[in-house]
């Protein structure tokens, strides 16, 4: 029975070995390993012997296929790759127990020799290979780090699964090990699989009972001690066999649709599709085009668009107009957009070219009327008197603004000479957001953030191009503004330029002044020009009470201007330009002047105080002076008496009064007492 | 010791140690709760960290040299690429891999560098 059981075991053993089909080919045909794939050469760098390009198959009689090296392409190891063997027979041969010898060709470096004189590869039982090829080309090509003790710097060396036949097992080693005419499994009666390792044909016909039985010839006497030995062997594949059909159970189940859904649902697949596919497989052994290096890859166009982008028109026509200021654009170094922000800090002043100076338009003559500069608003002040610096700033969106700075309550005389015949000319004056307000005053009221000022009306000359024009494509936005002004420009003398007289708002603060222009060409539209007008605070006249301040009422405050004729200062002509010299300030005690440029300096007035009198001060032209003027009363110094004082020295003279007495007393009743 | 004093204490003693597994579970649960947060933004970093490890070989092995890339080389970008585990990444990645000329492969690569930036994650840096 028990016998019966055996063999009946063995024959499911035997069965179940054959439908699992463990047996592998690869011991004695053999590709190169995933991982360990290159061999190293100092002059063309790494070979790599594991591409899939490649299919390099190592067998008992050579290497076929291709290895490849980034420097020197692709390498032939047989002349059968390419069936070119007619012509010229070349290989790489094994002589199946890991000694390579014989050639591989490259176009590019010609023969590599894997025998060569001191060198020689060959390919261990754990199918590493190790030692040298050699060409003249590549020099020595090392196949394993060992081979030159490097493993410690660099891991590398070729693998392959292909087996020596020393270190394969007798059924799977092309040898006919029991000369009975059949080598190797399946052919010879011995060998129950490649794995087995005794070739000599058994009672029961070889196969897996030979392996378990050692001489099938002495059965009775062998067979019986090793029973036990058998059975073990026996239930441990048996064991083997069942996990492995337990497995193809599960796999069956797993692939019915049904199941698969749920099993899917209760072991979601972690692993992306992509894990499964070694990495190396993925990318081409040809570079792609984007990575030949033949390519531009950052476009240099849109850098160069970002970095090397021409200066704004407005700047560029100026720099044109004006030679020096544009020569002195490329000295400090703005050619670029992008040098755009040096500007801001720069104080860059254009040359004068003034005729006339503080001359009513009107007054102009023809010619200098003709070179009046086209769709420009001018200011002016003091009936045309003085001529407001026009300040061209950048704005935060790095375009040119007019801006002028003017004193409350002022009125300011505008010009404007249209390009073309205009049916009306109309002026807003806008309360202006005060969020980037560029210009600002020192106390001299000197602007300390100054790019081009344009030194007056003829000066002005320059920029004949109406760069500062803008056609109006929408709707000005003067209807989401407040207005606080609406003024018509007007051409009485019919000379082609237009003038208008506003007054500047009392509030100090920043404004628009929008001139709009409307032709009576219907192609031309409506253009609009936008002058920005800061208006400054007045000065004031005040006294220090503590930390606070006092406006004083009825001060006298005169302005001196120095006479260069006489290189003295006298008291400014400000009837001449509309204004008042002295004046006298009140219960805001507020004052300001308008005056044209020069070196003044200012006198302050008043009774019971003492006379205050500045340094003196250059003034640009058309500013303001506005600057706040501390006085001093005569008598200052009594202020420091207040009651606490005053009671103090009080007590004190009582006290030293008392002590003078008691010391009379004590002088008489000494005497008394002598 | 009479039986009600000794069921006296045990009934004490169970309630001590079901208030020691009350808080003691409240802690473990608490506990958990703070090592899954830190685990999500250990996470963020560690991505953010390789998406800024592979931005680096991209630029110095593809945007500055101006030799072929070569295959080593490519393996490693994809191997970092698909280290990443972004689909996104990858699916720009790849296009760009498959340029077919100059214009193109300039427009991918400003795709790609900008998914690149766009996937770091700011809030777990901050």
């Amino acid at each position: 029975m028990k016998k019966n059981i055996k063999i009946t075991l063995k024959f499911v053993l035997i069965f179940l070995i054959s439908y699992g089909g463990n047996v592998s080919a690869s011991s004695t045909s053999g590709i190169v390993d995933s991982t360990y794939k290159h061999a190293w050469s100092e002059n063309v760098g790494w070979l790599n012997f594991g591409t899939s390009e490649g299919n390099i198959v190592v067998n008992d009689s050579g290497l076929t296929g291709y290895f490849w090296g980034e420097n020197i392409g692709w390498v032939s190891l047989n002349c059968s790759n390419d069936n070119s063997c007619s012509s010229v027979d070349y290989a790489v041969e094994n002589d199946g127990y890991g000694n390579l010898s014989g050639y591989a060709w490259s176009e590019n470096t010609g023969w590599i020799n894997f025998s060569p004189d001191y060198g020689g590869v060959t390919i261990d039982a754990s199918g590493d290979f190790s030692g040298y090829a050699y060409s003249e080309s590549t020099g020595w090509i090392v196949f394993n780090c060992a081979t030159t003790n490097s493993c410690g710097s660099v891991d590398y060396k070729v693998k392959t699964d292909w087996r020596p036949i020393s270190s394969r097992p007798q059924c799977n080693n092309s040898l006919d090990d029991d000369n009975d005419g059949s080598v190797d499994y399946p052919n010879d009666q011995g060998c129950g699989s490649l794995d087995d390792n005794d070739e000599t044909n058994p009672v029961f016909g070889g196969g897996i009972i030979s392996g378990l039985i050692p001489n099938p010839n002495n059965f009775v006497e062998e067979i019986v001690p090793n029973v036990p030995k058998i059975l073990e062997e026996v239930f441990e594949d048996f064991q083997d066999i069942t996990r492995d059909v337990a497995k193809k159970i599960t796999e069956g189940i797993k692939k019915t649709p049904v199941i698969s859904t749920i099993w899917g649902f209760f072991n979601p697949d972690k692993s992306d599709d992509r894990d499964n596919i070694p990495v190396d497989k993925l990318v081409s052994k040809d570079t792609p085009l984007s990575m030949r290096g033949q390519w531009d890859l950052m476009s240099s166009f849109a850098l160069e668009k970002f970095v090397l982008a021409p200066l704004p028109k407005e700047i560029r026509v100026l720099a044109q107009k004006f030679p020096e200021f544009g020569k002195t654009l490329e000295e400090v170094g703005v050619r670029k957009l992008t040098d755009i922000e040096k500007l801001r800090e720069a104080k860059l002043i254009l040359p004068s070219l003034a005729e006339t100076k503080g001359l009513p338009v009107g007054e102009l003559t023809l010619e200098e009327k003709r070179k009046i500069p086209t769709e420009i608003v001018f200011a002016k002040t003091s009936g045309h008197m003085i001529d407001f610096d026009i300040v061209l700033s950048l704005n935060d969106k790095n375009r040119l603004e007019q801006k002028i700075t003017t004193i409350s309550g002022k009125s300011l005389q505008l010009s404007l000479k249209p390009e073309n015949p205009v049916k009306s000319i109309r002026g807003f004056v806008v309360l202006k957001p005060q969020n980037h307000i560029s210009v600002s005053d020192d106390e001299s009221g000197i602007i300390s953030k100054l790019s081009f000022p344009i030194q007056e009306l003829m000066a002005s000359v320059v920029f004949s191009e109406p760069v500062f024009a803008r056609e109006q494509k929408e709707t000005v936005e003067i209807e989401n503004k407040l207005v606080l002004l609406e003024f018509e420009y007007t051409d009485p003398d019919s000379d082609g330029i237009y003038t208008a007289e506003i007054q500047m708002p009392v509030v100090e603060g920043e404004y628009e002044i929008i001139t709009v222009l409307d032709f009576y060409d219907e192609e031309l539209g409506r253009k609009e020009i936008r002058l920005i007008a800061v208006v400054d605070p007045e000065g004031y006249v005040y006294e220090k009470f503590g930390k606070k301040e006092i406006r004083i009422p009825d001060v006298v405050v005169s302005i001196y201007r120095l006479d260069s004729n006489t290189n003295e200062y006298v008291l400014w002509p400000a009837k001449e330009y509309q204004q008042q010299n002295p004046q006298t300030t009140d219960v805001t005690g507020k004052y300001s002047f308008l005056v044209p440029e020069g070196m003044y300096y200012l006198k302050a007035e008043a009774k019971k105080y003492s006379v205050y009198e500045s340094e003196p001060f250059q003034v640009e032209s058309g500013r303001g002076v506005h600057m706040n003027i501390e006085i001093k009363s005569k008598y200052s110094w009594l202020k420091i008496f207040d009651w606490k004082i005053v009671l103090l020295l009080f007590v004190v003279i009582l006290l030293s009064y008392n002590f003078y007495r008691d010391k009379i007393r004590e002088n008489l009743l000494n005497q008394k007492i002598k | 010791m009479s039986s009600s004093s000794k069921s006296y204490i045990q009934i004490i003693l169970v309630i001590i140690l079901l208030a020691g597994n009350v808080f003691f579970g409240g802690k473990y649960f608490l506990s958990q709760k703070e090592f899954n947060q830190e685990k999500v933004v250990l996470e963020k970093e560690k991505l953010n960290e390789d998406i800024l490890d592979f931005t680096k070989l991209f630029i110095e092995k593809v945007l500055k040299t101006e030799t072929e890339v070569d295959f080593e080389t490519r393996l490693m970008l994809e191997n970092a690429v698909r280290n990443l585990d972004d689909e996104d990444i990858l699916k720009q990645w790849q296009e760009f891999v498959a340029s077919q000329n100059e214009d193109e492969a300039q427009e991918r690569v400003k795709d790609l560098l900008s998914i690149l930036i766009n996937k770091i994650n700011i809030e777990s840096i901050n």
